[in-house]
């Protein structure tokens, strides 16, 4: 009976805290990035102090442990705060760079020594330093197995050679974590994927240099092409084994698709929110947009697609959640299989919207300035970054056992 | 019907660039183009763009011979509008990252078609034309 009060409890305190989470996140996007996202978008960047902001709201550390600054949060209220910020006017691009700790962060978290730990994630946490993950080259992005960059060890240095492309917060990152192939130059390992290793390189460090990306959307992300001409890194910025990198850039994954499904629902909902406002006010032929039953029935299917993403999405959040308090069984492949689908299912979702969304809004939708023209533009890199839909499908099959 | 006519050269542009693409981009050990998803998602678009072209033709032929095609013209519309949407997202799925950058022209395709569904009349506007020529819906009444 305690146990199950407690359960309750739980549960209540949690639906508070996600409650407080989303006024905080309205409040933000509403008064602190609203007014200036457009300028944001035209320049290809925010400015450096809302990491900091984002710090100062307990927003950066959620969900790592409290002795490198963070707070433990589970999925359910991270997720939470994803969609809320996606849902109010969050663009894509910001929380992309805002947010890209969460995929350069974890290799160190999970498998980094002590020290490197404490020398990379405080910092981080903190606003004062921005991380970005570096795995895709121009020969081949979710081919991880193909990636060409190497690292070679000079005594107690590694030189790093070669380049990766599509890096997000690539311009300015203080820390990359860079995946190298430390095969066939060092010991002998396996090639293919098992020459592969992490490594954290500064992004100050010489040798390193960086251009900006133009892309179609996600604008205010400063996206970067990265070069590394014989870059020096201390041996000790090793995360993890040498060879072990494959493997711990395909758990990353996991995390980062279902970081990116909740997105894909925050912004189809935000492209709900703004097709329904619009067809309440819009006249055509005399009558309300919102009168035509056509238009009615396309608010619908998006509600649809919006509601079953929501409840897929918790499904799996839940079954991570369980995961990670240490229930074995609840992350085993056939979780991964459906993190896949999900990330395939959500990311058709917010497609589905912004087109409907375009449509409802008629050549205001085509217009800079709306929502759902601005999200339209981004889901594509929703659709092929984290894992192209094509291969999701493929590791879901494989997972699956077909 | 020019809304029609003129993208027929840029969806079959679109196609031929993403085949050449996916014959030399290589993956996992294979060209892009070795996978039988790839190959049967360029064999849709294709059909699909060819009876829009089929669909464009007829229009014309029959308008050139004095005949009223307002029910052939907003379909060929309606169609174009649709595959504008729906051939630069198949093709712009196969370039991965490089589709996703500004002056990529798959890229633009996929930006500009959009208007395809809304500038001259939307779709919901075609298909009121259509209905109402078919005589499924009643003539519109002016407030």
């Amino acid at each position: 009976m305690g146990t199950h009060a407690e359960a309750m409890d739980t549960a209540a305190s949690q639906a508070e805290d996600i409650q407080l989470l989303e006024d905080a996140a309205r409040r933000f996007i509403q008064t602190e990035v609203a007014p200036h996202l457009e300028a944001w978008e035209e320049a290809g960047q925010f400015p450096r102090s809302l990491y900091a902001r984002a710090a100062e709201l307990g927003w950066l550390g959620m969900g790592y442990p409290e002795a490198l600054g963070g707070t433990p949060a589970p999925w359910a209220v991270r997720n939470a705060l994803t969609i809320a910020l996606a849902r109010t006017g969050g663009s894509g691009g910001l929380l992309a760079s805002l947010f890209s700790h969460n995929i350069g962060l974890p290799p160190v978290l999970r498998h980094g020594s002590p020290a490197l730990q404490q020398q990379v994630i405080p910092d981080v946490l903190a606003g004062r330093k921005v991380a970005a993950l570096c795995i895709t080259e121009p020969g081949g992005g979710t081919d991880v197995s193909a990636l060409k960059t190497t690292a070679r060890l000079d005594g107690d240095h590694y030189v790093v050679d070669g380049e990766k492309v599509f890096i997000t917060s690539g311009t300015r990152a203080d820390w990359l974590t860079v995946a190298v192939r430390t095969e066939p130059l060092n010991k002998g390992q396996k090639p293919g994927a098992g020459g592969i290793s992490m490594l954290m390189v500064p992004g100050d460090a010489p040798g390193v240099s960086r251009s900006p990306l133009k892309k179609m959307g996600w604008l205010c992300s400063d996206t970067a092409h990265i070069r590394f001409d014989g870059v020096r890194v201390p041996a000790t910025n090793l995360v993890g084994e040498e060879g072990a990198g494959f493997k711990i850039i395909l758990t990353n994954f996991n995390g980062e698709r279902l970081a990116m499904s909740a997105m894909a629902l925050g912004f189809a909902e935000c492209c709900f929110d703004e097709a329904l406002a619009w067809a309440r006010q819009r006249k055509t032929f005399g009558t309300a947009l919102i009168d035509h039953q056509v238009i009615r029935h396309k608010l619908m299917d998006m509600k649809m697609r919006i509601e079953s993403t929501r409840a897929w999405l918790n499904a799996v959040a839940a079954r991570a959640d369980a995961g990670d308090r240490g229930d074995k069984s609840a992350k085993g492949a056939e979780w991964v299989a459906q993190v896949c689908l999900l990330k395939n299912h959500a990311t058709q979702t917010m497609q589905f919207c912004a087109d409907q969304g375009v449509q409802i809004l008629g050549g205001m939708g085509f217009m800079r300035g709306t929502a759902c023209e601005r999200i339209y533009r981004e889901v594509k890199v929703m659709m092929i970054g984290g894992g192209a839909e094509e291969i999701m499908k493929e590791l879901a099959s494989r997972q699956l056992g077909l | 019907m020019w809304c029609a006519a003129s993208c027929l050269q840029s969806l079959q542009n679109c196609i031929d660039w993403t085949v050449e693409w996916a014959q030399e981009r290589k993956m996992f050990g294979a060209a892009l183009a070795d996978q039988q998803w790839v190959q049967f998602k360029l064999a849709e678009m294709k059909t699909e763009l060819e009876s829009l072209r089929a669909l464009t033709y007829r229009a014309c032929e029959l308008y050139m011979q004095g005949q009223d095609v307002m029910e052939l013209a907003s379909m060929a519309k309606l169609k174009a509008g649709r595959l504008n949407r729906l051939i630069p997202d198949g093709c712009l799925q196969f370039w991965g990252g490089m589709g996703y950058t500004w002056e990529n022209k798959v890229a633009r395709l996929f930006r500009d078609g959009r208007l395809g569904s809304i500038g001259g009349g939307a779709d919901e506007v075609m298909m009121g034309i259509i209905a109402k020529t078919m005589g499924v819906a009643k003539r519109p009444q002016r407030a």
